[in-house]
């Protein structure tokens, strides 16, 4: 873990150089987190994908000021992940080019991946996590679903600690409310496969 | 479960298009800054559309970055690529201010890689004089003061350069603790420092502007000054907020933005 942090550190200051494979290199780490993230929030295939791909252009758009947490840049990701997902279209045309060439592949689901959908709905997740607010599901997605600590969460979100633990609390709260589920990080951390 | 993947086709695509996008050089866009030539150069980096982009005399808000110049300014009219002297550095010289002017279209490139871009179009028109558009650029992308501008051919430009010194203010506190000044790379303060489309110069409270954009502007992840701008600049078009003096409190009128 620490030398993946260490790389990740050396990564980004070449990336902020305008070393292009080192950018190439920080997508490979952080592009599956990445896109599963904009997968549970969009629940299509081809939209995450373009999410996944807004974001990392935005990292190297906003390289100046992106808060880097513990040597990482995943958390700014994740949340400007989150805002893509909201923002599909902004997003979409401020890269209109750029994303045109790319190709979107048909995608369709194995018989093991509907069978598990069944027991883990994506649209049910996806519905309840848009009925948030952004300050809210930026929470939630930084900390129950990724695990960062509130300490390392509220300054990307530009809250207060106490401020930052007061509307998790609610956020959660609210969460469970939506989804109707008792246990409500069991549920999130098994709709996001392998953390890796 | 099985995670959903991003497909290989697109993942390596997207890989390749995002080194070559990077590797790219940086593009300054024209008109995005506005200065203010005085007896002091000061920058102030306000919302940057056109309506909310704010010139405010030699006056240096909270937060802003103050460029001055340190030795006189060298310039002249050249043709395709050429080296401008600038001399030896002042020992306060942190940096060289420079501004590119086209006077024919083409790709004007400084050191760092930084290129200004000047089409057709921008040679064109009623303003004859442009902003002063400038770039900062390190020292030690000049060794010796030799400062290269790369041109195609043929290209005609004028530049603009002196040493330069660049200093960051920090935001100041109104009475009630909260504070005001200019959108910075931390992001926007407590009330955010904006001229009116008439020219009326005050401060707008981020939370309105946040209920006026009614998404993340607060919320995503500090993005730089620029991108900061651009979504209120997207966002906040046609909605008319207060607009206050800096204690927060006392409303001089209201911000529209066109």
């Amino acid at each position: 873990m620490d030398a993946t942090r260490i790389d990740e550190a050396a990564l980004w200051e070449r990336g902020l150089s305008g070393d292009g494979s080192a950018f190439g290199s920080i997508f490979d780490l952080h592009r599956g987190r990445v896109y599963r993230h904009s997968y549970r929030l969009l629940v299509d295939a081809s939209e995450a994908e373009d999410a996944t791909a807004i974001a990392f252009l935005e990292l190297w758009r906003c390289r100046s000021s992106v808060r880097v947490v513990d040597g990482s840049v995943l958390p700014w990701l994740l949340v400007t992940a989150t805002n893509s997902a909201r923002n599909l279209n902004r997003g979409r045309s401020r890269y209109r080019a750029l994303l045109e060439a790319l190709p979107h592949e048909s995608h369709h689901r194995s018989a093991e991946e509907e069978a598990l959908n069944d027991v883990v709905a994506d649209t049910q997740l996806a519905g309840a996590l848009a009925q948030l607010s952004s300050t809210d599901l930026q929470l939630v997605t930084l900390v129950m679903i990724e695990g960062y600590s509130v300490s390392s969460a509220a300054p990307i979100l530009g809250l207060s600690t106490g401020a930052t633990r007061t509307r998790l609390h609610r956020a959660r709260t609210a969460l469970r409310r939506y989804l109707g589920h008792p246990t409500l990080a069991l549920y999130l951390q098994s709709s996001l496969g392998d953390a890796s | 479960m099985t995670a959903p993947q991003m497909s290989d086709s697109f993942a390596d695509a997207f890989r390749r298009a995002l080194v070559t996008h990077v590797d790219a050089p940086t593009r300054v866009r024209r008109r995005q800054r506005r200065w203010v030539l005085g007896s002091a150069i000061a920058a102030v980096a306000l919302l940057a559309s056109t309506a909310a982009a704010a010139a405010t005399g030699v006056l240096v808000l909270p937060g802003s970055t103050q460029v001055t110049p340190v030795s006189s300014f060298v310039t002249g009219t050249y043709v395709g690529t050429e080296t401008v002297h600038l001399g030896p550095a002042p020992d306060d010289a942190n940096g060289i201010v420079v501004s590119l002017h086209c006077l024919t279209p083409g790709d004007l490139g400084l050191p760092g890689g930084t290129v200004v871009t000047c089409a057709a179009d921008d040679l064109t028109g009623s303003d004859v004089q442009p902003d002063f558009v400038y770039e900062v650029i390190p020292l030690t992308d000049a060794s010796d003061g030799a400062l290269i501008v790369t041109a195609p051919l043929e290209s005609n430009w004028i530049v603009l350069a002196a040493y330069s010194t660049s200093s960051s203010s920090a935001w100041a506190r109104n009475g009630n603790g909260e504070s005001y000044g200019v959108i910075s790379e931390t992001g926007p303060p407590d009330l955010i420092a904006v001229r009116n489309a008439d020219g009326a110069t005050g401060y707008i409270r981020r939370t309105d502007l946040e209920r006026a954009v009614g998404t993340v502007v607060g919320n995503s992840a500090a993005g730089p000054t620029d991108g900061i701008t651009d979504l209120y600049a997207d966002a906040a078009s046609g909605s008319s907020l207060p607009l206050y003096d800096s204690d927060g409190t006392t409303q001089i009128g209201e911000f529209t933005h066109d």
